[in-house]
């Protein structure tokens, strides 16, 4: 016999950074009866880590399913387009290609990518990202907004943002306020658990407060106050793929065009990033503290800046990996208290949205079943290990010669998962593909070639078709696509025209 | 040169001639494919029950439905009717197509369990679309406008099985296809890989090709084939088939009911009945069962029954050097999966497609993709025999008994839980019909997600209502299925 749940009656999000304010903004839509207290403790005094300025398309998703204007968000959060991610010198030094959104080609049942392949030995049909109209038009400064139904080949094309994430913070916030989230502001000296099972009960202030509540969302950052400090769940170090433990970072002044897409260019020990926003550009420099100081890879990144500096370059220092488990008894980890993993793919915001998707889809009632907290980890652990995957890619299949971090990283061993896809697409040219995998054939595709990880065979079933027949047939895509880019505009005109944020002050930008 | 320039399929079933027919198509002069027929003729009858998939495959191969259905004396199919599973005198729908819609960004089953937990209990089926309609014995196809209570449903079709061979075979010759007949006296292998090299025939000529295709299970003494055995959950083992007269009934599905030990189902055709009785031979010898499946026809029989065994389980890889294997039709046909079993094999086979001779990578990928396909379809028919409140007879007793696979011991714990299911979209059977089975077989969730109790009661009452009213005032406007096929030119001549 069914019986109505145990609800959960209050919620208690720890931390207030971007993971904090878009699980209190998730929260107050999902409980929109106010049937839950939702309540938010952040302290003034700990700043936040602005994760990831970058996002990639889901994350429209996320804003539509709390009713957010794209035109007031992008307004509120200085924000600009993203149609892809440019890489410089990852291959090998002056190599450059996009990883664009969407799908390449013009029709989702014709995967063009081994038509282009068989050609491209035969030269003359140009680079793959020319098949990709995101690619084409974001290499002119220009985007397209299509309308929801456009349908036809607007469908392979996607796009998502560049913003401030302390100013999403803040536009979250008023959000979630203005929906019945309490904030305190206060400082977490204590957390209290239930002898009986282990469960949290209740955590201490500095100012003397003790709070109670049902469920807590640990968004407290690299620490991990609740799920590491008081619940000692432990963590996986990826270091061994992914070498790089510290960042620095630093906004300059905007430039006259602002690109639809972000820019990371491979360093010496580490790689660059740069996200232009609407009143600056957001540059950062990941590195590998064995292989270059704090001092001097601070004065690589001021020395490849676009504009003037507008702060003192700011170190950061990280362990990328994850905590064995995200959920454990009462507790969900969001955010940089869950896990690390460098911006390279844009992917850290939207981890965060994908383990609020898990969790509301499983979201327990107080008997918190363990069944529920099983599924949640097997669901938002994978999420970790598939963008893991995709970001080593990048370091592993590199032919740099000139700097040690990329002959460690040439030669490094690498996780079973990657090997397996690697061995597959150098065998035909054929993408892997993994249940509940964030990166798609086309990702996949944009980063091995981008990589020039070239295959030995392709797909006999296209080898068999005439050469003058595929050329004709990429010839057309191409026209359809420079057909489609007329209907896009300048991005900077689109920016002044629908959704032009008024400047900040200079002491507001300083974040990076 | 084209890495595999011959291809023999082994079987002469519907399986086989459809999987000829899609390799020929797409491999077009590169290869050159034949069909062994091995299959004694005796074998195929009865009735073939397919699910929606198989729209996708047919314009493929250049069929057009109206004919086919005529050509093949078949029926629509919105989903079976399953009798006394989980107890006697029981009754439960699964239909092809959803179940209710989300309420606010909720999923409808949640919603459903709520008001039952207030007592009220609209049943579940007043929620499918296919199910309100197969009631009435009504039939319409769906539309695609996905305002309209008519996109959520989906359909398929019974085929008389001798048509349908009839019709796929002449297809595949007409696409290339050769046919070869024979019995396999021996297969002959490489000495150094263990490569099939050819089928030596009775009589001694010798049929060479660089890939088999084994829809019959010949060749699995040849290789080795190793079982991954499955009888403590698929107890079944043996089926009689049989042709009886057409009843004056034609419901758009078949009836599918649970036996004490096994199951036997009657399938509308144009031009007959369909009878089958799936059962275990441990516990039922083949000469009573089959005059048992002689009573189902209740003297209408048209011929004599006809006895056919099953693989109680799978080979653990299917695609073993240069063979394919498609065991589909060789399974419990209880969900009707061995068509479509054969399709998405086939399609795999082609999107891994091997570059080479050997290709490894290609065929580990597809081993370990259709092996989890099997192994989902294997937890979907598991469910059906131990989900019972029944024990009249050691085989239900058995059934219940049985520890169930991991897998489906995880997705009944979850859902036994607060009715949550992650379902695969690479998987038979997608959540709607997984909660048909599981709700129909009474798996009982403890609660449901507590964001349903967000909406107000009185909304959701209301929605559920209008919902269920919507969907039977639809059904009520569809024609009769009869009338239907009559009307669209379906009906076949009558013979």
């Amino acid at each position: 016999m069914t019986r109505p749940p145990d609800r959960i009656r209050s919620i208690l999000i720890v931390g207030g950074g971007t993971a904090g304010w878009m699980a209190a903004a998730v929260c107050a839509r999902k409980f929109s009866d106010r049937s839950c207290a939702i309540t938010l403790i952040e302290s003034s005094e700990i700043g936040t880590v602005g994760v990831g300025e970058a996002t990639i398309p889901p994350i429209r998703l996320f804003n539509q399913a709390l009713g957010i204007d794209e035109n007031d968000f992008l307004r509120a959060t200085q924000g600009t387009f993203k149609l892809g991610i440019e890489f410089h010198d990852w291959a090998r030094m002056g190599q450059r290609y996009m990883h664009p959104f969407g799908i390449p080609g013009v029709n989702p049942e014709a995967s063009i990518h081994q038509p282009w392949l068989r050609l491209r030995e035969r030269g003359d049909v140009g680079a793959f990202e020319d098949y990709s109209l995101n690619a084409v038009i974001a290499h002119r400064d220009r985007i397209a907004v299509p309308a929801g139904n456009a349908g036809g080949a607007w469908n392979m094309y996607g796009y998502a943002y560049h913003f401030d994430a302390g100013l999403y913070a803040a536009f979250l916030r008023r959000y979630s306020e203005v929906r019945g989230v309490a904030r305190i502001d206060g400082k977490v000296v204590g957390t209290e658990l239930r002898s009986e099972d282990g469960f949290i009960q209740a955590l201490r202030l500095a100012d003397g407060q003790r709070i109670e509540a049902d469920f807590f969302i640990d968004c407290s950052g690299f620490r991990g106050l609740l799920i590491e400090e008081a619940l000692k769940i432990g963590y996986d170090d990826w270091t061994h793929w992914l070498p790089c433990d510290r960042a620095v970072a630093v906004p300059c002044e905007s430039i006259a065009v602002r690109t639809p897409y972000t820019r990371a260019t491979a360093r010496a020990a580490g790689w660059q990033w740069r996200i232009p926003l609407q009143h600056r550009i957001g540059n950062g420099y990941v590195f590998c503290s064995q292989h270059i100081s704090d001092d001097q890879a601070a004065a690589t990144l001021m020395a490849n800046l676009d504009g003037k500096a507008l702060a003192e370059p700011r170190v950061l220092r990280f362990t990328t990996g994850r905590r064995r488990k995200l959920w454990s008894r009462n507790c969900v980890a969001l955010g940089l208290a869950a896990g690390f993993l460098e911006p390279l793919e844009s992917t850290s915001i939207h981890l965060i949205q994908k383990s609020l998707t898990h969790l509301f889809n499983l979201f327990p009632d107080r008997s918190f079943s363990p069944v529920l907290i099983e599924e949640f980890n097997r669901l938002a652990l994978v999420e970790y290990d598939h963008i893991r995957d995709f970001v080593v890619l990048h370091y592993k299949a590199n032919s740099r010669d000139d700097a040690p971090l990329w002959r460690y990283c040439r030669d490094m061993s690498i996780p079973d998962s990657l090997a397996r896809r690697l061995e597959f697409f150098r065998n035909s040219g054929r993408v892997l593909r993994y249940p509940a995998d964030l990166f798609a054939a086309p990702n996949w595709l944009a980063v091995l070639l981008g990589q020039e990880v070239w295959p030995q065979g392709g797909d006999p079933l296209v080898l068999r078709k005439d050469p003058e027949r595929l050329r004709a047939e990429l010839a057309q895509v191409r026209a359809t696509i420079e057909r489609m880019a007329q209907s896009s505009m300048p991005h900077d005109e689109y920016l002044a025209r629908h959704c032009r944020a008024e400047p900040l002050p200079i002491a507001d930008a300083r974040s990076a | 040169m084209f890495p595999l320039s011959s291809i023999v399929v082994i079987g002469g079933s519907a399986t086989a001639w459809l999987s000829a027919t899609t390799l020929a198509r797409a491999l077009g002069d590169s290869c050159q494919v034949r069909v062994l027929e091995i299959q004694d003729e005796n074998a195929i009858t009865g009735a073939i029950a397919s699910v929606p998939s198989l729209h996708r495959l047919l314009p493929l191969l250049g069929f057009r439905e109206a004919e086919l259905v005529r050509a093949t004396q078949a029926t629509f199919r919105l989903g079976a009717s399953f009798r006394d599973w989980a107890a006697i005198g029981d009754q439960y729908f699964h239909g092809f197509g959803s179940i209710g819609a989300k309420l606010d960004a909720v999923p409808f089953q949640h919603h459903w369990l709520r008001l039952a937990a207030h007592g009220e209990t609209p049943g579940l089926q007043d929620f499918s679309m296919a199910a309100q309609a197969a009631r009435l014995e009504r039939f319409a196809p769906p539309q695609s406008d996905p305002r309209s209570m008519l996109s959520l449903y989906s359909y398929a079709w019974h085929f008389d099985a001798r048509l349908l061979v009839a019709e796929l075979r002449a297809c595949a010759l007409a696409n290339g296809v050769m046919a070869v007949s024979g019995r396999i006296a021996d297969v002959e292998l490489d000495s150094e890989q263990g490569f099939v090299r050819a089928l030596v025939l009775e009589g001694g000529s010798r049929l060479e090709a660089r890939q088999f295709v084994d829809c019959a299970g010949a060749l699995w003494a040849a290789l080795g084939i190793e079982i991954s055995d499955w009888s403590a959950w698929l107890p079944c083992d043996r089926m009689w088939k049989l042709r009886g007269t057409p009843q004056a009934a034609l419901p758009p599905y078949a009836e599918i009911s649970a036996h004490e030990n096994g199951w036997r189902s009657s399938t509308p055709l144009q031009n007959c009945t369909a009878h089958d009785f799936v059962y275990c031979s441990d516990y039922l010898d083949d000469d009573s069962a089959g005059t048992h499946v002689l009573t189902l026809a209740q003297g209408t029989a048209l011929e004599n029954p006809t006895l056919l065994c099953l693989v109680r389980g799978r080979p653990r890889e299917f695609w073993v050097k240069n063979c394919l294997l498609l065991p589909g039709e060789m399974i419990d046909p209880l969900e009707s999966s061995g068509l479509h079993l054969a399709q998405t094999g086939i399609t795999r086979f082609l999107a891994h497609f091997p570059a080479s001779h050997l290709s490894p990578p290609d065929a580990a990928e597809y081993n370990r993709a259709t092996g989890h396909e099997y192994d989902r379809l294997r937890d979907l028919l598991a469910l059906h025999y131990h989900a019972t409140s029944r024990s009249d007879s050691k085989f239900w007793l058995r059934c219940r008994e049985a520890p169930l696979p991991e897998s489906l011991r995880q997705r009944i714990e979850l859902f036994a839980d607060s009715g949550r299911l992650t379902v695969g979209d690479d998987e038979f059977c997608g959540v709607d019909g997984w909660l048909s089975v599981l709700l129909g077989q009474g798996v009982s969730p403890r609660t449901y997600d507590p964001l349903a109790d967000v909406t107000p009661l009185a909304t959701t009452r209301g929605a559920l209502a209008h919902m269920a009213g919507e969907m039977r005032a639809q059904a009520t406007k569809m024609p009769l299925h009869r009338a239907f096929i009559a009307a669209s030119g379906a009906a076949a001549l009558p013979s």
